[in-house]
């Protein structure tokens, strides 16, 4: 009858353990979720910066400065072969 | 778009503050708004001047010059009665609003079109302008709403609403704002807080804003209102006002459920007030000599020994005790479980070792709460052995810490917080009051945490389900915290509550530190 007892007490333990585990797996999962948008939003954040970057004129005219510069660069890299 | 009626009571106020009411209305960003002003017989005849002038350059502005006067309850009615808006914002005469007041309240009724009542935080402002005494509020929590008109201004009724709870009554003068809340609240299919300051509320001499002595009968009127509410909703008890202005509702039990008060020990004995005790024994014998409540057993979770305490030896036998040998390696949450598992009451008190009773009354304070179906946890006052507070609640804000922790026990908290009963995001595991059936429902305490954080784990989970959680000061107990046990904090119990909740962190419903 102990014994049974006993079982029985143990079985009831692993049943709230079940529950808790199924509890904070599905918490775990909202979590996960939550930093996968936290870390999309950042990103979608970074990009717009880095269009507003690319449409600055400051960016184009040192994209425009620069251009010359990557011409002789391509011409280096072909003459070396 | 819906349009807004503001309602503004007028009973002589200083000018220059009526003119900056005026202003704060017309540069309002959001333009779809009428203004319903009711002029209570103002003796001072640069008042109807004032609102003539405004009426006559404003056509969104309607001003009605009582015949005689009323009463702010009265005249406050005659403005609504003008309103021909869906949503009724109240604004008092020497109050101001922030530019953005109407366009904030417009963003949450296009994110929630069912929200029937909304209200935001405030500040003061005071004859020179300065703001101060900014209140950043809880989300709408009915418990607090019993202790302290906490939502006050900036409110936002729909008017349908109005319409079926009526509007402001007679009797009620200087809390008749609360009432009509109380009532409001009550009907509405949503309550929705704008955590944002929206309204300047104004002290000059006399307003209620600058002191509670300023009214004295609107404790009167007020301490009605909550009383009427409970009637309404259901809730039996006494109401009083205290010397700050707050309310305590002391609830009466409606029936008076079997209570297992769970003890987990390992047995220990420690200094307590200079004396050395057994510590579970100390607890018991407290339970046993101060506890009115009568229908309770204790169930002993003791680690397994050769021979019991000779304090506790004895205390065992009582019949309202039921030892239970844990045998396994420490791990608090299971202790808690087996102790559930093995206990019979309909309500479960899970209470450290190291504690001592010092409200009688603190069961029947504890589980009167649980008589709401939505309430799933109701922790007290816990204090330590210097007087000092140890905990009043938990906050998650920026991490999970105690409220008021080290504080005197006669400290009023941020807005009289520490003086009533009301929601809060978790409270400590040394003493809390659980339904039975909803521990079942959480998955108990988690053995994912054998040492610290069950409590938080356990307290997060009851909220995921929709529950809520009651902090309440009437009912008191001393915690002689950390006494039976080494205090460190587990780098992996930490990180697993991040795993779990860590998007809970940083922010709090329900208080604002």
């Amino acid at each position: 009858m102990e014994a049974e007892n006993s079982q029985i007490t143990e079985l009831a333990l692993a049943v709230l353990d079940a529950r808790d585990y199924a509890i904070g797996a599905a918490a775990e999962l909202g979590e996960l979720r939550y930093r996968h948008e936290q870390a999309r939003q950042e990103i979608d954040s970074l990009i717009h910066q880095l269009n507003i970057i690319h449409g600055s004129r400051t960016w184009k005219v040192g994209e425009l400065v620069l251009k010359p510069l990557r011409i002789v660069q391509k011409v280096l890299r072909l003459i070396k072969g | 778009m819906p349009l807004f009626s503001i309602i503004t009571p007028v009973y002589n106020p200083p000018i220059w503050a009526l003119q900056a009411c005026i202003d704060s209305v017309l540069n309002q960003t959001c333009t779809d708004w009428e203004w319903c002003i009711a002029d209570d017989c103002s003796p001072d005849p640069e008042v109807r001047k004032v609102l003539e002038k405004l009426a006559k350059n404003e056509s969104r502005v309607r001003v009605i010059f009582r015949e005689k006067n009323g009463g702010i309850v009265e005249a406050s009615n005659t403005a609504i009665a003008a309103a021909t808006g869906q949503f009724l914002a109240l604004l008092d005469h020497d109050d101001s609003l922030t530019p953005d007041a109407l366009s904030e309240v417009l963003k949450v009724l296009e994110d929630n079109p069912e929200c029937d009542y909304m209200y935001s935080d405030e500040d003061k402002i005071d004859e020179q302008g300065n703001l101060f005494d900014e209140f950043r509020k809880p989300d709408f929590a009915p418990e607090r709403l019993r202790g302290q008109n906490y939502c006050c201004h900036l409110s936002v009724f729909r008017k349908t609403i109005i319409d079926t709870v009526g509007p402001f009554r007679a009797g009620f003068d200087g809390s008749q704002d609360y009432d009509l809340i109380l009532r409001a609240t009550e009907a509405a299919r949503l309550v929705v807080h704008i955590p944002k300051i929206l309204y300047h509320w104004r002290i000059v001499e006399g307003s209620t804003a600058g002191s509670v002595d300023a009214k004295p009968y609107t404790f009167d009127s007020a301490k009605k209102a909550v009383e009427e509410h409970c009637a309404r909703v259901g809730i039996s008890a006494e109401v009083q006002s205290n010397k700050y202005g707050y309310l305590e509702v002391r609830r009466l039990l409606k029936n008076t459920p079997k209570v297992s008060i769970v003890i987990p020990t390992r047995g220990d004995r420690k200094r307590i007030w200079g004396i050395d005790t057994c510590l579970a024994a100390n607890a018991i014998e407290s339970i046993f000599d101060r506890s009115t409540y009568r229908n309770y057993e204790i169930v002993l979770v003791h680690d397994t020994v050769d021979k019991l305490d000779t304090t506790l030896a004895p205390l065992v036998l009582d019949k309202r005790v039921n030892l239970v040998w844990y045998s396994k390696p420490f791990d608090f949450s299971e202790k808690c479980n087996l102790g559930v598992i093995e206990s019979t009451g309909d309500v479960i008190i899970l209470l450290n070792d190291d504690t001592e009773v010092i409200s009688p009354d603190w069961i029947e304070t504890l589980i009167s709460f649980l008589e709401d179906e939505d309430v799933a946890m109701v922790g007290p006052m816990t204090i330590l052995e210097d007087g000092r507070i140890q905990s009043a609640g938990h906050s998650n804000n920026p991490t999970v810490h105690n409220l008021g922790g080290g504080e005197l026990v006669t400290s009023t908290g941020q807005f009289g917080e520490r003086l009533i009963s009301r929601e809060i995001s978790g409270i400590t595991g040394a003493c809390a009051a659980i339904p039975r059936d909803k521990y079942f429902e959480v998955g108990g305490f988690s053995s994912t945490y054998p040492h610290s954080f069950n409590d938080v784990d356990f307290s997060f989970k009851v909220l995921e389900f929709g529950y809520r959680i009651i902090w309440t000061p009437f009912a008191k107990i001393f915690h002689f915290e950390s006494l039976s046990r080494n205090p460190t904090v587990n780098d992996y119990e930490y990180h697993r509550l991040m795993d779990r909740w860590g998007h809970r962190f940083g922010t709090d419903k329900y208080t604002s530190s």
